[in-house]
């Protein structure tokens, strides 16, 4: 929230999350050691390394790619995407680890600049299996990069929702050109049918996942809401959980909030980047997005001070024992009285 | 050949990229936004190397401001 800048947005929560990743490493490290020790006796201590960190970011990119539309299909995953940004961080550095010592491994014995070694010392460039694969990496790596060098608020402000939004999209980008360069590198290496079939499942998942969180949006968003006199039915009173929202889409998604035995309605899109509101929860008495935690007061849409952020606040009335709500905004940041239940019971 | 072409010009961005960062810490970000002041030394860490990468994009952002 844009009251001068921290280095970290920490709270208990962020702590908490950062601290699973790091056991999770740490936990992964020791069984992968473990394991290769039992089953490759002979390997070197710096190629597990470089193979352990490689998994690793690969796996860690496959849960950063899923976890936003799991979230869609299954609230019970929004606590992991809270801190996407620091797991994706995370996911750089053991990609750059990775990277690192496969150059120093691979390209710091000839006498040729090691960056130059990477395009230049396999020229098989229009060979499918003898593809140098490494540059793929290379390159996917860069795309990591950018995105985890941009990942603070400083940067979404300053490069503008647009320009920001574009370079994260690269995602998929890197992720392609991470596919091809653990199948190329597989079949160089002549990795198992197992690790095969690991990648090719993995990557069915992010598209199946996907493309299923795609249609349950869509369908949601073809779904004719009942309107009346320019108001939009929501439902009915007793169908709201506490603290939770109900969102209704009529041009814009607005997500409708029960809090203290009252609602309040605000436009769904969270000012920071967009985050889905009514995914989130009421804490504190404040509407708290599922995202990264930006805080809106209910009746007001308005960030507490010191914060400046406000979203678009809605008007609610019950009639015919159905909650509804107006789809023309009050305007940003604009008091609307809360409906009380308790005035209805 | 390609490649060589391809290495100068990605090392020379860089390059560019690292002076106009110095320029960028001391004066260019709090011309840019002004809630940068006062910022803690370890901001200034974490945006460095973002500003070395993205200096076109920041250069633009601020002739155009
Ligand atoms: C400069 C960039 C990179 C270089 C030079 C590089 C190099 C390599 C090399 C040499 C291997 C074969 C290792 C072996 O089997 O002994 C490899 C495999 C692999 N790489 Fe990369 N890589 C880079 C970037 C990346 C990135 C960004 C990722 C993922 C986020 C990645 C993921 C993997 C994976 C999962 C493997 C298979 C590991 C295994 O063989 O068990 N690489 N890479
Ligand atoms: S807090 Fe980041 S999108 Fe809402």
């Amino acid at each position: 929230m844009s009251v001068g800048y921290t280095s970290i947005l920490w709270n208990s929560e962020k702590k908490r999350y950062d601290r699973g990743i790091l056991i999770f490493i740490v936990l992964y490290m020791l069984v992968f050691y473990g394991l290769h020790a039992l089953v490759h006796p002979e390997a070197t201590f710096e190629t597990l390394l470089i193979r352990a960190f490689g998994i690793l970011a690969f796996f860690l990119l496959h849960v950063i790619l899923v976890i936003g539309p799991l979230s869609r299909l299954n609230p019970a995953f929004l606590p992991l995407l809270y801190n996407r940004r620091h797991l994706g961080v995370s996911m750089f550095l053991t990609a750059l680890v990775h990277g690192t010592f496969s150059v120093i491994q691979f390209h710091t014995l000839g006498d040729m600049n090691p960056i130059r070694s990477i395009f230049l010392s396999n020229m098989e460039y229009f060979s499918l299996v003898q593809f140098p694969f490494q540059i793929l990496g290379f390159f996917s790596l860069i795309i990591l990069g950018l995105m985890a060098v941009s990942s603070h608020d400083f940067w979404l402000k300053n490069l503008g929702p647009v320009v920001w939004k574009k370079l994260h999209m690269l995602v998929y980008v890197a992720y392609a050109l991470i596919i091809l360069h653990v199948v190329l590198g597989a079949i160089q290496n002549e990795k198992s049918l197992v690790f095969f079939g690991i990648v090719l499942g993995s990557f069915i998942a992010v598209c199946t996942i996907h493309l299923v969180a795609g249609q349950r949006e869509k369908k949601i968003d073809e779904e004719k809401p009942i309107v009346d006199n320019g108001f939009v039915m929501v439902c009915k009173p007793h169908e709201f959980e506490d603290n939770r929202a109900k969102i209704v889409l009529w041009g814009e998604r607005i997500a409708v909030f029960k809090y203290d035995g009252k609602l309040s309605a605000v436009h769904n899109v969270c000012k920071h980047q967009g985050g889905p509101l009514g995914e989130g929860k009421v804490v504190d008495g404040c509407i708290t997005c599922p995202w990264h935690g930006y805080q809106y007061l209910p009746g007001n849409g308005q960030s507490p001070p010191p914060f400046n952020e406000k979203v678009a606040t809605y008007e609610l009335k019950i009639q015919d024992g159905y909650v509804w709500v107006n789809p023309e905004t009050k305007g940003e940041g604009e008091p609307v009285e809360p409906l009380n239940l308790k005035d209805y019971e | 050949m390609i490649v060589d072409i391809l290495l100068i010009l990605m090392g020379v961005y860089l390059l560019l990229g690292i002076v106009f960062s110095i320029y960028f810490i001391f004066a260019g970000a709090s011309k840019l936004d002004e809630d940068v002041k006062g910022s803690p030394w370890h901001f200034w860490l974490i945006i460095w190397p973002g500003s070395v990468l993205l200096w076109s994009v920041l250069l633009l952002k601020m002739i155009r401001k």
